[in-house]
């Protein structure tokens, strides 16, 4: 026992000596149990939804078939909003907005109730995908792991990241897209200290899958030779996709302000949602579900709809989604996004065969892989992403060098055009989207009460200026708060470069009262504004300084000098790993 | 190591809340404990230099009072001494006499610049100021080495025309020798202080022996710090 409190051994695991200033180990230690478990999590959805299809495939001959993506999509959001008390949507913003805001603080309900409500929405065949669920539910395990060891922020956030990492990993069977889209979309910043941990969680994800589920390639493929000819058709196909990208981040949104603007219960509107896409699915049964088994026809080649169909089935697949998740059901976009993508590479092949078909094109099922990395990347503007996962998923390495074409410029395209990617778009109206390093991040992390400098002598409204001039004697500041003298109340500021003409005439000592000197109107800031608000009114007023004031009291004084010293510091501290 | 949040922000020169934050996020290596932060020493004084900052062990010095702050005019007055019956019949005679009965100095070569760079001084303005009295000081600081600031005050035997700016003879001598022009202003500021005060003036005027001089400044010292 001795022994054991010599060793200094906590409570806490974080605390033992062993841990305490390098938390390389333990966090990766923690962040492979994180990875096991955010593989189960996503194990089981892929569970759930085959049991929900074999379910209910039964049904689906049936006249009021159409019915059931809107039942499903109404029980999914009744349960959003009535028992775990969540809104709707995807789950990889929420999980962003976390991690730059909060540290990766996450609730514990958030790590099963996407489960539930995504497998709902998808299960009952809304168009929309297992995935942001599962990296909602993924990175909500990390958070409360982390809680449980009592991790600090930066800790917590490498979790939240393990957790993702290992969902993304186990859903697709993909190992290094998890890493790799956790870096890139979630966390924001490769770092040693973030990569090692995130990328053993990964394979822990992926291996708990395999043990559990076999060692399955989502999509396999036919061996495709691939001619220059079809490296430059890719350039074609990129700007297919980004245009295809960009019409789907619109019609999302569009979908989603129109059914903000419809007062009705949310669950109505999801059933609506959802049964629009019930009929549309009656017509075009491909647009149905998470679509994997039309992406696994058209990789190989089977898929045998002709030009005009498969146009067709683009722009279905695209109202489709938009209905589901724009309307109220629960799903991620990613699923969405490879069908779509695959359409539309199919698509695209259809039609240069028909331009041209003298030359020997590659196999159809090869743009189909590149749409679905041209979606990807133009979507989430994560270019690595999409290369990884489509190599991986698809185990086809060989159509590397067109994939990596068809991400860059279809990333690129996407981002001229929609700055920001889907999942950032809110978060950066919002002004929530804070990367680690930049400068809304510092400028988010500093507060105003860690700025303000208290040293000001505060004076009264009836001092006379003959005594003003002795107290600014002793003080090495400009400015002067007027208080009342009984309530404190802050009444105004005397700044010395306003007065300077009146200070040397004797005359006025005994005549003027601070009252009649100060000025009222000036510009105040309170201790909870955001910093980057404060800036701007101080560029705006030509101002550079600001009295703070709290209840009416003033606080202090917060100078662009003192935030300037304070800034670099913080920036200092931030980027040192 | 153990420390209270407040004492290792001050030890870092940071507000609570930021160091608060620090650990919260994990930028720092410390942890709370209670109502304590514990951390290594070592292993912070290394993060703080990567990181800009600097670790000074709570209580260890409290920051040194800038230069000529702490000094006040009776310790000045002291140092220079207090002289009577200086002779001479022109401005460079009493300077003469004056700069020769400073014992501060331990060579004539140094009296000898002191003289010549008072007259020079002289040359360029009388430093009569008014009501018969004069500070006589270098333009710019001398340099004397180790020798602190002080002032010398002469009471002449006979009044001089010094050129004064109201044209009245001049009864009294403060040589104000100063290190540098910080400590030069700050003990002007005291010295002018007191000359603006009637009573001191005719306090002078009535040659006053040094016991009741050196107490007179000490009072005018003390009503200077407490405005």
């Amino acid at each position: 026992m001795k022994f054991i409190k010599r060793l200094n051994i906590g409570k806490y695991p974080s605390q033992w000596i062993f841990f305490r200033f390098d938390d390389r180990l333990l966090l990766i230690s923690i962040g492979a149990l994180v990875g096991s478990c955010s593989g189960l999590a996503a194990l089981a959805l892929n569970r759930g939804l085959i049991a929900m299809f074999e379910l209910l495939g039964h049904y689906r001959h049936l006249w009021w078939a159409f019915m059931m993506p809107g039942i499903g999509a109404a029980l999914s959001s009744l349960f959003l909003e009535k028992v775990v008390k969540e809104g709707a949507g995807h789950g990889v913003p929420e999980v962003i907005y976390s991690v730059s805001r909060y540290g990766g603080l996450m609730r514990f309900r958030s790590s099963f109730s996407r489960l539930i409500s995504s497998c709902l929405t998808i299960g009952s065949g809304g168009s929309a995908g297992p995935e942001a669920p599962v990296v909602m539910s993924g990175a909500a395990i990390g958070s409360n792991i982390a809680q449980i060891f009592s991790l600090n922020d930066r800790q917590r956030v490498a979790l939240v990241g393990c957790g993702t990492a290992g969902a993304v990993a186990a859903i697709f069977n993909a190992p290094i897209a998890g890493l790799v889209f956790t870096i890139e979309v979630i966390i924001g910043e490769w770092s040693a200290l973030n990569i090692v941990p995130i990328a053993v969680a990964s394979v822990f994800g992926a291996q708990v899958c395999r043990l559990l589920q076999g060692n399955q390639i989502a999509f396999t493929h036919l061996q495709f030779n691939i001619d220059p000819a079809d490296t430059i058709a890719c350039l074609g196909l990129a700007v297919v996709t980004a245009v295809v990208s960009i019409m789907l981040t619109r019609a999302l949104r569009l979908s989603n302000r129109v059914s903000h603007r419809i007062h009705l219960p949310v669950w109505l509107k999801a059933a609506i949602g959802g049964c629009a896409v019930g009929l549309i699915g009656f017509l075009l049964p491909d647009v149905l579900g998470e679509g994997y088994h039309s992406i696994q026809a058209m990789v190989e080649g089977t898929f045998s709809n002709g030009l005009l169909l498969v146009a067709l089935l683009v722009f279905a697949k695209i109202v489709a989604t938009s209905f589901t998740l724009g309307w109220g059901g629960s799903g991620g976009i990613f699923a969405p996004c490879l069908v779509i993508g695959s359409f539309t590479g199919l698509m695209y092949h259809r039609f240069i065969e028909m331009l041209w078909p003298g030359i020997a094109w590659v196999n159809e099922g090869c743009f189909a892989l590149l749409g679905m990395a041209g979606l990807i990347s133009g979507i989430l503007q994560a270019p690595l992403t999409g290369m990884f996962l489509i190599v991986e998923i698809t185990g086809g390495y060989e159509v590397i060098l067109p994939l990596i074409l068809v991400s860059a410029i279809s990333t690129t395209l996407c981002h001229s055009f929609e700055p920001a990617s889907f999942y950032m778009k809110d978060l950066v109206e919002k002004g929530h989207f804070l990367r680690p390093r930049t400068d809304a991040r510092v400028l988010a992390d500093l507060s105003v009460s860690e700025l303000v400098e208290k040293d000001c002598i505060i004076v009264t409204k009836d001092m006379k200026l003959g005594d003003f001039v002795k107290i600014m004697q002793k003080s090495h500041r400009n400015f002067f708060p007027v208080e009342d003298e009984n309530s404190g109340e802050f009444l105004g500021l005397i700044h010395l470069d306003d007065i300077r003409e009146y200070l040397f005439d004797p005359l006025f000592y005994e005549t003027v009262f601070l009252e009649q000197i100060m000025d009222i109107q000036v510009q105040t800031v309170g201790l909870d504004d955001d910093l980057s608000v404060i800036l701007d009114r101080m560029d705006a007023g030509n101002l550079y300084s600001m009295p703070v004031i709290a209840n009416n009291q003033f606080v202090g004084m917060i100078s662009k000098a003192t935030l300037l010293d304070k800034y670099r510091n913080e920036l200092i501290v931030q980027t040192d790993h | 190591m153990k420390l209270a949040l407040k004492e290792l922000a001050a030890a870092l020169n940071i507000t609570p809340n930021t160091l608060e934050r620090w650990i919260r996020q994990g930028r720092i290596p410390v942890r709370i404990k209670g109502n304590h932060c514990v951390f290594s020493l070592p292993s912070l004084q290394k993060w703080a230099v990567a990181n800009n900052l600097a670790y000074k062990p709570p209580g260890a010095e409290a920051l040194p009072v800038p230069e000529g702050q702490a000094d006040n005019l009776r310790a000045a007055m002291e140092r220079g001494g207090l002289y009577y019956n200086i002779e001479g019949e022109s401005v460079e005679e009493v300077i003469r006499s004056g700069v020769n009965s400073i014992t501060s100095f331990d060579t004539q070569g140094q009296r000898e610049t002191l003289y010549e760079s008072l007259l020079a001084r002289e040359e360029l303005m009388s430093t009569g100021i008014g009501k018969g009295v004069a500070i006589p000081h270098p333009r710019t600081p001398l340099d004397y080495g180790e020798i602190p600031a002080f002032i010398t005050t002469c009471f002449l035997k006979n009044p001089v025309d010094y050129k004064a700016v109201d044209r009245q003879p001049v009864f009294v001598l403060f040589l104000l020798i100063c290190p540098s022009s910080k400590r030069h202003l700050h003990l002007l500021a005291r010295l002018s202080f007191c000359l603006r005060d009637e009573e001191f003036i005719n306090f002078l005027t009535h040659t006053p022996d040094q016991s009741a001089f050196f107490k007179k400044i000490e009072e005018l010292d003390h009503r200077f710090d407490t405005p």
